[in-house]
């Protein structure tokens, strides 16, 4: 069985084979499996490797004395290669749609992986995280009634079979207890139960397993936001003008190559009047790590007519482009998403000398208005008892920094606000909490059902104060960065 | 007793038929177990309509049962196999990601 520091050496071999396991990634919401062709496919795989690969040897190294349910390893290798195969989806097509070619790229991933480092520790890991997921819940509410905690309608409802099996190892391993009261059967953890929680929570928080459970969480909630675009006109109507002034602001002119970082669908690009002002003269290469993204731009480019616009999937942190390749590097609201300095250090290799490298950004907020206060206090609340409250958002200050870093010069900087209209709670908090991704930190360790009550809580708390403050009281000025200088 | 025949009609020459509790298609009587028709009864009653698999659940195994889905699949893949001329491309008895299932009449 593998000790802690062999634990976050397969969580990092599994991220170099770019293997997912994010059970929930399979299920979480969507209530059903993949199409069927696809699911008898990945689970007849799953099925056939587990019956072959699942020697004496690997029972013996990976689980010394603790029987193995005969429907586990089945069980751990349909989840991974279905979590690998939709993980792919959403960065390829930004979908979470599986097809059989996916279904089938998914497994020979896993296939390399097994055939460099067994069948043994991927089923380790992927005890491990899911041991997480049901002791987490269990230790948030003390104890689960015995049919939401089989059935995962607390904890994991992503599941579709039941946790018997894991109940009954659990019990037997003396993680769980059982106990009767009102005529119900509850579980427990045990106090050894406890202790191997708080194990298995500091080997994965080192291994850097919850920076990536956060992301993938993410990915389902952001996935199921179909309508971010048309929300986040009502919400920050204003959003639009900002691009516009930066695009003013930074002095494109027509006839120049420029690079656009993180274009989304082309907010920028097409509205925000990119495309336009630079003109047939010139030339714009437009980015974005996300091909379903880039899938979009495309799409609304071949309405138009812009034949010097070119949209190419890549990261900001890896430009595939010479040095010196462009008059001007720049992208609005993508910085914050990126590794800040690795990104700008590419930007600025990219920019021929004296050429310009800027960003439109947001940037951290306060959050102090009474109104807001009010009506996201539990989340606040919860922000304020970590030892350091978390905010991935960046200080204007800190960017400077890091422009400067970079060897980029003479830097100007202005901050410019736009207003955000808190006036529709359904919309408020689908576009801060799932779109944003405001607070996810603060929401990521409780478990499923309780994060789905905060969030209908937050709905409900700001009707409320939707009734007791004005339009004028709830509007908040986000702080957004505008930032120029010159490529050395 | 009620021997007025009590049919629910699932599209072209196929029916599922109350007394008998049997679905009948192309005029041969089909065997249910008592959860299959129980399951194709209520989506038969909610034909061209989405329902979720836990509506399913409770209708077919009653509140409060320790069923999970992948028991629902299995019993809907059974379904499938009777209704469905290419069971694993469904026309008839079709999921639906993020919803659930939903029953069209069968086309001949």
């Amino acid at each position: 069985m593998l000790d802690d520091t062999g634990l976050k050496q397969v969580y990092s071999d599994l991220l170099n084979a770019r293997i997912v396991i994010s059970p929930w990634l399979a299920g979480i919401d969507i209530q059903d499996r993949f199409d069927p062709g696809v699911f008898e496919f990945l689970n007849e795989w799953a099925g056939g490797c587990a019956a072959s690969l699942l020697s004496d040897e690997v029972r013996i190294s990976s689980f010394n004395t603790i029987p193995i349910p005969s429907g586990f390893p089945q069980k751990a290798l349909y989840e991974t290669a279905s979590s690998t195969a939709v993980s792919m989806a959403h960065e390829q097509t930004g979908t979470l749609y599986v097809g059989e070619k996916l279904a089938r790229k998914a497994i020979s991933r896993i296939e390399l992986f097994i055939r460099s480092q067994g069948l043994g520790p991927l089923l380790e890991f992927y005890r491990i995280i899911n041991l997480y997921e049901s002791m987490n819940a269990l230790t948030y509410y003390g104890e689960i009634p015995e049919r939401e905690f089989l059935l995962g309608k607390w904890h994991r409802p992503w599941i579709d079979y039941s946790l018997d099996d894991e109940l009954v190892m659990g019990v037997m391993e003396g993680f769980y207890q059982m106990s009767v009261a009102d005529s119900h059967r509850f579980i427990a953890l045990t106090e050894s139960g406890l202790r191997f929680f708080k194990q298995i929570k500091k080997v994965l928080a080192e291994s850097g397993y919850f920076k990536n459970r956060l992301s993938q969480l993410h990915v389902s909630q952001f996935n199921l936001y179909t309508n971010y675009e048309v929300i986040a006109q009502e919400i920050w109507p204003d959003a639009s003008h900002t691009r516009s002034y930066f695009l003013d602001w930074v002095d494109i002119q027509p006839g120049m190559k420029v690079l656009e970082l993180g274009c989304g669908s082309g907010p920028f690009t097409f509205e925000g009047g990119l495309a336009e002002r630079v003109g047939s003269q010139g030339r714009i290469t437009a980015i974005d790590p996300s091909a379903g993204m880039i899938k979009r731009a495309i799409s609304k480019l071949q309405a138009q007519d812009f034949p010097w616009v070119t949209f190419i999937e890549a990261r900001a942190e890896d430009l595939p482009f010479e040095n010196d390749s462009f008059d001007a590097v720049l992208g609005t609201a993508f910085l914050h998403f990126t590794d800040r300095d690795k990104a700008l250090k590419e930007m600025a290799r990219v920019t021929r000398p004296g050429g310009t490298v800027a960003s439109c950004h947001p940037l951290r907020l306060s959050f102090d208005k009474p109104f807001f206060r009010e009506w996201f206090a539990p989340l606040l609340n919860k922000a304020s008892q970590n030892d350091n409250p978390k905010n991935y958002l960046p200080l204007a200050q800190e960017v400077l920094d890091s422009f400067g870093q970079a060897g980029i010069s003479s830097l100007i900087t202005e901050i410019l606000p736009f207003p955000a209209l808190f006036h529709n709670p359904q919309k408020v908090v689908q576009h801060f909490i799932y779109g944003v991704g405001l607070f996810q930190e603060e929401m990521a360790d409780l478990p499923h059902r309780a994060r789905k009550e905060l969030i209908d809580d937050l709905i409900h708390t700001g009707e409320e104060v939707c009734q007791k403050y004005s339009p004028g009281e709830r509007i908040m000025d986000m702080p957004n960065q505008l930032i120029k200088g010159i490529a050395p | 007793m009620d021997t007025e025949p009590k049919h629910i009609s699932l599209g072209d020459v196929c029916f599922l038929d109350e007394n008998t509790q049997e679905l009948v298609k192309d005029l041969n009587p089909i065997p249910l177990s008592t959860i299959q028709y129980r399951l194709l009864h209520y989506l038969a009653l909610h034909l061209k309509g989405a329902v979720t698999g836990d509506e399913l659940i409770t209708y077919a195994w009653g509140e409060g049962a320790y069923i999970s889905r992948d028991i629902l699949y299995s019993e809907i893949n059974i379904l499938r196999k009777y209704l469905e001329s290419d069971p694993k491309n469904p026309e008839i008895l079709i999921s639906l990601r993020g919803l659930g299932y939903m029953l069209f009449p069968r086309k001949k």
